[in-house]
């Protein structure tokens, strides 16, 4: 895989791999969907609530948040044109002037910041930050592993497309090119 | 269409659908999005009956533990053995509400998605309460 992604994935490769041992220890493993898309995810059509979750078949003990890939599925859809966001923000300018994604005008850092908000508020027990920082270090395992394979002639392949891996690890390529430059410098 | 018909040549569309009708003492019709390595009916009483291959085993501790932990929000599921002369396996879901949610795509707004992604968060927070009650 890290011989077939451009470089700018290196280092998310490199770091998750080097890290994964360490932090699948550090969260717990827990009953986890291995297919929580959109089409498993049922909601009431009129008020949005989340009614229920089917296609338990597949589920097995695994690092809590690798389900977590599930959170895009409901951030945004996979339509004609590719994958697209819900949300009228027109400030968040990810997909630049690509017409096709610009009458979207999609925000999902709105709604990612919505559900961490909401789920801090929820949970009583505390949480330590490694805890959390272990949790989205899974989550970049799992969009790696989701979105960084596709099905072809009867075998997983790494993909050429990488849209999926650049819109869900946006935040982690930057971070990624921020501790270069800062390298670079040094 | 289910692509469970095409993989295994032990049962046909026709067998599982009267298979059902049977077990469910009424008609059912094939649900619109079919998953793959099964088959899914609906009945006109409120209930699923899925066939699945021996490709896609389902595991009666797996469905028990997604009901004891999400609850309402995971169906009660029962095995019901295998179709006759086969390795097909029967299972009865009870149905619940709502709709897959990419097909809610061209209906939805941002008060809604806010609702489905609250409902999310909660969802999740839930399980790592029960994670935290649990150690």
């Amino acid at each position: 895989m890290s011989t077939s992604l451009p470089p700018r994935f290196t280092k998310i490769l490199e770091n998750t791999q080097k890290k994964i041992g360490l932090i699948t220890g550090l969260v717990p493993w827990v009953l986890t969907h291995q297919d929580l898309s959109g089409m498993n995810i049922l909601v009431d059509p009129d008020t949005g609530h989340i009614t229920g979750v089917v296609d338990w078949a597949d589920a097995t003990i695994e690092p809590f948040g690798m389900a977590l890939w599930g959170l895009e599925s409901v951030l945004g859809c996979s339509g004609p044109n590719g994958w697209s966001y819900f949300g009228s923000d027109p400030s968040y300018s990810y997909f630049g002037s690509d017409p096709s994604y610009s009458h979207f005008g999609c925000n999902p850092s709105r709604s990612r910041a919505l559900f961490w908000k909401t789920l801090l508020t929820e949970i009583k027990c505390i949480i330590s930050d490694k805890c959390r920082y272990a949790v989205n270090e899974v989550r970049t395992l799992v969009v790696l592993h989701r979105y960084g394979f596709h099905w072809e002639n009867g075998t997983w392949n790494p993909v050429k497309d990488t849209a999926y891996l650049d819109v869900f690890l946006k935040d982690e390529i930057k971070l990624a090119e921020e501790s270069h430059k800062l390298e670079g410098t040094e | 269409m289910s692509d469970l018909f095409e993989t295994q040549n032990e049962v046909t569309q026709d067998d599982c659908d009267m298979y059902a009708q049977n077990l469910l003492k009424g008609s059912v019709i094939p649900i619109p999005w079919q998953g793959f390595h099964s088959y899914t009916v609906q009945s006109s009483s409120g209930l699923i009956i899925q066939f699945r291959s021996k490709e896609s085993p389902f595991d009666s501790s797996t469905t028990k533990l997604a009901k004891q932990v999400h609850g309402d929000l995971a169906p009660a599921t029962t095995y019901h053995g295998l179709m006759p002369n086969s390795s097909v396996s029967v299972w009865v879901m009870e149905i619940i509400a709502g709709v897959g949610y990419m097909f809610t795509a061209s209906t939805i707004t941002i008060a809604k998605l806010d609702i489905t992604v609250t409902d999310f968060a909660k969802w999740v927070s839930y399980i790592i309460k029960s994670i935290c009650a649990a150690s």
